[in-house]
């Protein structure tokens, strides 16, 4: 099947970066650190054992744990489907037989699920060596842990190809992409962990596809969400990535519709 | 002294017109900095609603450390952005033509680009900075007033430094240079909180390896009166503009080895 094929060389692509790889993990590793002592005082500055449901050890496997996704959910950069609108090539992938979002998809899940293990998984190893962190009590948790990542990975790329979309109407997507990214930054639960929030703030951000792309993967592998309340949030991830899917297509099919490419 | 200089504004000048030329670009990236960044401070003021100090230092404080190390990190952005987009230069091999033009390369390089669409990630800093200023009742003489600015232009200088190594390595380079992030990036980071929160080694080598702590930590204790808690000699904030220039120096000396090491890689 195409997809699968496309899938594989993504993966496989990826490994020729080796050296781009044990960077990323340097610098992400040593992100972790310093946001896991930033939190090791604020817990030492509130006196509080629990703050949002957190302990200090749940905290501290947050930090590691956002830092070990970073690659695989790709928060901030990604750009290539705004610069095969943007250069015109996009008429190339018009000509081909497969569909374009899903074509996508796959590429984009090789990636990350090189990242998931290369990228992340060095992570959650060495930072026992600093530091005591929370693990999954059973196979079945783990399990479900991974599927919730696997949700938040999709839901990102949803967005991400969404805001690139933006290339259609306007020349300037980057900044609005910039934009985009920034925020998402901090309205995911990627800076402080979204049960910090003060509550009104915790509502807004719950009315977007926002948290399931980092807070609620994070949350199923620390337990904080459990039995029913874990079918919810499994349930929303499904919700936020089937809409914003139908959004995608929707608005791709429009941007082809009045697409013009001068010819050469 | 006066020709180069009034080269590099010309050439600058030229950056800065043509880049005008897309100003609704230069609005979106603006708004897209100015907005984005300052949600890493938000992310802070989140924390402070669950506890009244970090480290001992108030939310003013704080206020005062992110504005300080955001505002030197984004100035040395827009000025060394040339060294930013150097690692592009090596990789399309386009190194050659900057050797044979009849000027030095650190200054050609210094003045091919000028970055003004990160003038947002400055301007959220003054906010942030003039915020706690505000907020801290500062009663300064002229002394402390000179002392703040002699600071960030130190910050600048520190951070300029470290964008110069950063580009230099591409000499050797370009898949591993993820790693400098750690340093500037993850200095400007390191800088926005206090330094005692972390534990002794890493602050160990962010004082004496890597001098960030002079950016604005050892600074930021002199001006709002604070105790050293390390107890280290008094004098240790008036040494932060001569070390940052050292690492200018570092950055500038690195590349002078950088150019000679340089192997085209032709056409």
């Amino acid at each position: 099947m195409v997809y699968l094929a496309l899938f594989q060389k993504s993966f496989q692509r990826m490994i020729a970066y080796r050296g781009a790889t044990i960077a990323g993990v340097l610098t992400n590793f040593f992100f972790g650190l310093l946001r896991a002592y930033v939190f090791i005082a604020v817990y030492q500055a509130s006196g509080r054992a629990y703050i949002g449901g957190y302990s200090l050890r749940d905290a501290v496997t947050y930090t590691a744990l956002t830092q070990a996704l970073i690659a695989s959910i790709n928060l901030w950069s990604w750009w290539e489907v705004l610069r095969l609108i943007r250069s015109g090539d996009i008429t190339t992938d018009l000509t081909k037989p497969y569909h374009f979002f899903s074509s996508w998809l796959a590429r984009d899940l090789g990636r990350a699920m090189f990242q998931l293990i290369f990228r992340g998984a060095p992570i959650l190893i060495f930072f026992p060596l600093f530091f005591e962190l929370t693990w999954p009590g059973s196979l079945l948790h783990w399990a479900f842990a991974l599927l919730s990542i696997l949700l938040a990975i999709m839901i990102s790329f949803t967005w991400r190809f969404f805001v690139n979309l933006a290339a259609f109407w306007f020349v300037d997507a980057m900044g609005i992409g910039r934009f985009a990214y920034l925020t998402m930054t901090f309205m995911s639960g990627f800076t402080v962990p979204v049960a910090y929030f003060p509550d009104w703030l915790k509502f807004a951000v719950n009315l977007t596809p926002m948290p399931s792309m980092v807070n609620t993967p994070i949350e199923v592998y620390l337990g904080i969400v459990r039995g029913t309340d874990l079918w919810v949030a499994l349930g929303v991830q499904i919700f936020w990535f089937v809409l914003m899917t139908l959004l995608c297509e929707f608005l791709y099919r429009r941007g082809v519709q009045k697409l013009i490419i001068q010819g050469g | 002294m006066i020709e180069p200089l009034s080269l590099y504004f010309r050439l600058i000048g030229a950056r800065v017109r043509s880049q005008m030329q897309y100003k609704f670009s230069f609005i979106a990236d603006f708004i897209a900095a100015c907005v984005g960044m300052i949600m890493e401070f938000v992310g802070v003021l989140v924390l402070f609603t669950h506890m009244p100090a970090l480290g001992g230092w108030t939310l003013a404080q704080m206020a005062f450390l992110y504005g300080t190390t955001e505002l030197a990190f984004s100035l040395a952005n827009i000025l060394i952005e040339g060294f930013d987009q150097f690692p592009e230069v090596i990789r399309r091999g386009e190194f050659d033509k900057f050797l044979i033009r009849p000027r030095n390369t650190f200054f050609q390089i210094l003045s091919s680009e000028f970055a003004p669409r990160r003038i947002g990630r400055a301007t959220q800093a003054i906010f942030v900075l003039g915020a706690g200023l505000w907020w801290l009742h500062v009663s300064w003489g002229p002394e402390k007033w000179l002392f703040l600015v002699w600071t960030l232009l130190g910050g600048m200088v520190f951070y300029a430094g470290l964008f110069v190594i950063h580009g230099t390595f591409s000499f050797w380079t370009i898949e591993a240079l993820e790693t400098m992030n750690i340093f500037t990036y993850g200095g400007t980071t390191m800088a926005s909180y206090p330094m005692n929160i972390f534990s002794e080694w890493m602050r160990n080598i962010f004082i004496f390896i890597i001098p960030l702590a002079f950016v604005n930590y050892f600074p930021a204790l002199y001006l709002l009166d604070k105790p050293d808690p390390f107890g280290l000699p008094g004098f240790m904030p008036f040494l932060a503009f001569p070390l940052c220039s050292l690492v200018l120096m570092i950055g500038m000396i690195f590349w002078r080895v950088g150019v000679r090491h340089y192997q085209s890689t032709g056409n």
